[in-house]
């Protein structure tokens, strides 16, 4: 289906190769796996089998892709559009028109199916993705996740043979992410279509991938079956680590394969990791936001405290992002209070109060604000009146020095969120509210970030986050608040929010129950355990 | 009202203001776009109100004309005041000038709120459906151009929120710069990714342009050339040559792009509302004939009261035909 010849291209501006693949070819209903680091080329592998390298992004491009025996270099996107199905990193970038159902319309009706074929694919991929209820809202209703899914079901409108996928699951919900990772599974299953997928997160993917292909610095640095490469990845997934960390070999790669494995052993709980609550430094009393007729936010009543690390989960669409932003005076409040920092938003010293927080939006790229990121950096610490060792720990901890003298424009998504972290974290904010931070984010990067808001969390900083990563949440979270129906349905420790939820449930509290919610605690216990689990 | 109609209203409405500045007829046009003003704002068909920055923009237009063209325009027979012999501003300033500069501020203004509506009525998968599918170009164009200003609002409101969240308010110059870039950068960044889908999503897929296509193209280019050489030369029958030229290539785009406006919905209030239009442009026709109409009203050099033509009035009066046609939700 899929056959890559001495391929080797290089962006205009750029000064090297970001993508240089001697042969590598995918066969019909085969779903491979596109891992690395960020920055490591998938997305231009991506953007070279749909024909936008060269096409669209120009740049210097030799060697052969051939897709469904189209040979690319003859063949401009829209040429391949019947045959291949693209949906790339930023789904708020991807909607062009100005209701769901247009949208995912909009390629069928350009390809010249008949109006009838054309309701009956719509209504098909809006039910595939859950997302029927949507048919006649405003895009720009919609909350990231929810675009996220309008975004697939216009390429799956299209029924392509080949699904070329970057990141599709970034801003979804663990349900539904699994509901369009279940949809993938019966795509190639049953209609054998090819699917490859680039992806940060890999741990909800071994087991249903054929094939997986690990890059690096723009090279393939492996490529073959989950179970042999799974282990050759530079930063491997929690399933591998704990593989490697129990002498499984091969590694599990499902957390079916995990239990299998470890038997009907049963675990001593650890304690709760943390202990939270200083003085008040955020109040929200009976908070109720609406858009337009839509209620978003209904009786919220939250207290946040010093020195805790609270993590806000919920589907998509269920208010998170309000939330905080209700809590920073960025987003109006229609009936209820809010104290930050004991004051009002509309106070004159309320927005004096905002330069002691820390926050990082949903879309990253809008808190870079300069005309490069050194730049960027540097009126961070100087508005935060800190050293310039600030900057450096910064640098360091999101590896951000090649991109000091990037533009903003240039960075990628996974690039931008890095570099939007590090302005935002600079110096010592008493409030840190962080709306999907971990999107991009390689699982190295992830790590450096839990410990460092855990350490702040330590010093007497209060952190908020927002996230559908509940992997990262478990890590990181001593409080966790579930919202649905557009209030808090669930507030408490995450061992008991998330370790007993059926949905927001972390990996390792699948394996070895609601008490253990990431790799450290299994070692942790593991490490009294005799004899050894084999 | 469908997409199609919206636009034949938005370039009717500029074509018939700019035309004139017979006071009669700009305030008639004026009560009309802000009759259709209100009707969309109420009934919000996409969901969207009516953008307010027009109707500012529009105020500061009016005070800008009229100022300038007084200071600048030094002509007229009722002179209300005489400047010292300073340079470009000195000399008197007339009242004839200063009637003249509010007349053209308010033909502006009323065109800016009347174009300034397409951002809340026209829908843009009905625009895009409008674009001949060859015209890949045109199309990304129209969807960055359609997209262009809510882009630019959320850029703005983010990097306004970024800024105060980061303390930077204080240093307006920081302040201004940071907002252009944030700005600029957003809209680069969104016209990028909308190129980008349009492509993906297959616009202009397997239309390899044809041989109708390129003559098409050719005639409209010779034919733009030709006509601007004859009206140099003075020729009319090299002008005619040209426009037929014009004509053919104009010709080939709408017939292209027909599909499209079939494929948009018709209900019997859209017919009638494209009836309407049409006897509205018939009167424009009409009255551009007639001179008692006056549309070519001057207020120099010396100041006389207007001519009126009830036909050329009931016509500019008649723009407020879609406020109803309006139906609330979309339709």
């Amino acid at each position: 289906m899929i056959e890559v010849i001495e391929l080797r291209y290089q962006y205009p501006a750029s000064q090297s190769p970001a993508l240089i693949a001697p042969h590598w070819f995918v066969g019909e209903g085969e779903f491979v796996l596109l891992a690395g680091t960020t920055g490591s080329g998938k997305t231009t592998l991506l953007r070279s089998l749909v024909s936008l390298v060269p096409h669209f992004y120009g740049g210097w491009f030799g060697g052969r892709v051939v897709i469904g025996g189209r040979d690319t270099r003859s063949h401009r996107p829209a040429d391949l559009a019947d045959l291949v199905g693209y949906v790339s990193q930023e789904p708020e970038a991807q909607t062009l028109l100005d209701r769901v159902a247009d949208e995912v319309a909009f390629a069928l009706e350009n390809l010249g199916y008949s109006a009838g074929a054309v309701a009956a694919r719509v209504e098909e991929a809006l039910d595939l993705l859950g997302i029927a209820h949507l048919r006649e809202r405003p895009i720009e209703s919609l909350s990231g996740g929810e675009r996220q899914r309008v975004t697939l079901a216009a390429a799956l409108a299209l029924r392509p043979r080949v699904l070329l996928l970057d990141e599709p699951t970034s801003q979804l919900d663990p349900w539904a992410a699994e509901s369009v990772l279940e949809v993938l599974r019966r795509l190639v299953d049953e209609l054998g279509v090819t699917v490859i997928l680039a992806e940060h997160r890999l741990d909800r993917l071994l087991g249903s991938a054929t094939r997986l292909t690990v890059l690096e610095k723009g090279q393939l640095l492996a490529d073959g079956p989950p179970v042999e490469t799974a282990a050759l990845l530079p930063d491997p997934p929690v399933l591998v680590q704990l593989s490697q960390a129990l002498g499984w070999s091969p590694p599990a790669l499902t957390v079916a394969d995990a239990k299998r494995r470890l038997g009907r052993h049963t675990f001593p709980s650890r304690a709760k990791r943390y202990v939270a609550g200083g003085e008040v430094v955020l109040t929200l009393e009976g908070v109720t936001c609406q858009r337009g007729d839509r209620v978003v936010l209904r009786d919220i009543d939250v207290v946040f405290r010093r020195g805790s690390v609270t993590v806000i989960v919920g589907r998509n669409g269920a208010g998170k992002t309000t939330l905080v932003r209700a809590a920073l005076g960025l987003e109006p409040v229609q009936r209820g209070r809010v104290r930050l920092f004991g004051y009002k938003p509309g106070e004159p010293a309320f927005r004096q109060q905002l330069r002691r927080v820390a926050y990082v939006p949903q879309f990253p790229g809008a808190l870079l604000l300069a005309t490069r990121l050194a730049d960027d950096l540097e009126l961070a610490r100087r508005s935060r009146e800190c050293a310039h060792d600030a900057v450096q720990a910064m640098v360091d901890m999101f590896e951000l020095a090649p991109l000091l003298s990037a533009h903003p424009f240039d960075l990628s998504s996974g690039e931008r969120q890095r570099a939007a972290l590090a302005v935002a974290l600079i110096g010592t904010p008493d409030l840190i509210v962080l709306d999907e931070p971990t999107r991009g984010l390689n699982l190295a990067v992830k790590r450096r970030l839990v410990k460092e808001l855990r350490q702040r969390a330590a010093r007497g900083a209060t952190v908020i986050i927002t996230t559908h990563d509940v992997d990262f949440a478990a890590a990181v979270a001593d409080r966790i608040l579930l919202l649905g129906n557009s209030t808090i349905i669930a507030e408490g420790a995450p061992e008991q929010v998330l370790g007993e939820s059926f949905a927001y449930a972390p990996l390792i509290s699948r394996i070895f129950g609601p008490a253990f919610l990431d790799l450290e605690d299994v070692l942790h216990v593991l490490a009294a355990v005799s004899p050894p689990l084999d | 009202m469908n997409g199609a109609l919206w636009l034949a209203w938005a370039t009717l409405m500029a074509l018939a203001i700019s035309v004139t500045r017979n006071p009669f007829y700009l305030a008639l046009a004026l009560l009309a776009v802000l009759t259709v003003r209100t009707a969309v704002d109420t009934t919000r068909p996409l969901g969207r109100a009516a953008p307010r920055f027009a109707v500012l923009a529009a105020l500061v237009l009016i005070g800008w004309s009229t100022v300038v063209n007084v200071l600048l325009a030094h002509v007229g027979d009722r002179v209300i005041t005489r400047l010292p012999p300073w340079p470009v501003v000195g000399g008197p300033l007339t009242f004839n000038a200063l009637l003249y500069g509010a007349l053209t501020g308010i033909a502006l203004a009323t065109v800016l709120i009347g174009i300034s509506l397409l951002h809340a009525v026209l829908d843009r998968h009905e625009a895009l459906r409008l674009v001949p599918r060859r015209q890949r170009v045109l199309a990304t164009t129209l969807a960055i151009a359609l997209n262009a200003l809510p882009t630019f609002a959320a850029a703005a409101r983010d990097a306004e929120e970024a800024i105060r969240l980061r303390g930077l308010a204080q240093q307006p110059l920081v302040h201004l710069r940071m907002l252009i870039n944030a700005v600029l950068v957003r809209g680069m960044d969104y016209s990028v990714a909308v190129a980008e889908t349009l492509e993906v999503r297959g616009f202009a897929a397997a239309s390899r342009r044809s041989q109708r296509t390129r003559l098409g193209s050719l005639a409209f280019l010779a034919g733009g050339v030709i006509a601007i050489g004859g009206s140099i030369a003075g020729s009319g029958i090299i002008l005619a040559l040209g426009l037929s030229g014009l004509a053919v290539g104009l010709a080939g785009a709408a017939f292209s792009a027909l599909p499209g406006v079939r494929a948009l919905p018709w209900p019997w209030s859209a017919r009638v509302t494209a009836l309407l239009l049409g006897l509205i442009a018939a009167g424009f026709v009409w009255a551009l004939r007639d001179p008692a109409a006056d549309l070519t009203y001057s207020p120099y050099p010396t100041l006389h009261w207007p001519g009126f033509s009830l036909l050329a009035g009931a016509s500019y009066l008649l723009l407020a035909a879609p406020a109803f046609a309006l139906r609330g939700g979309r339709s």
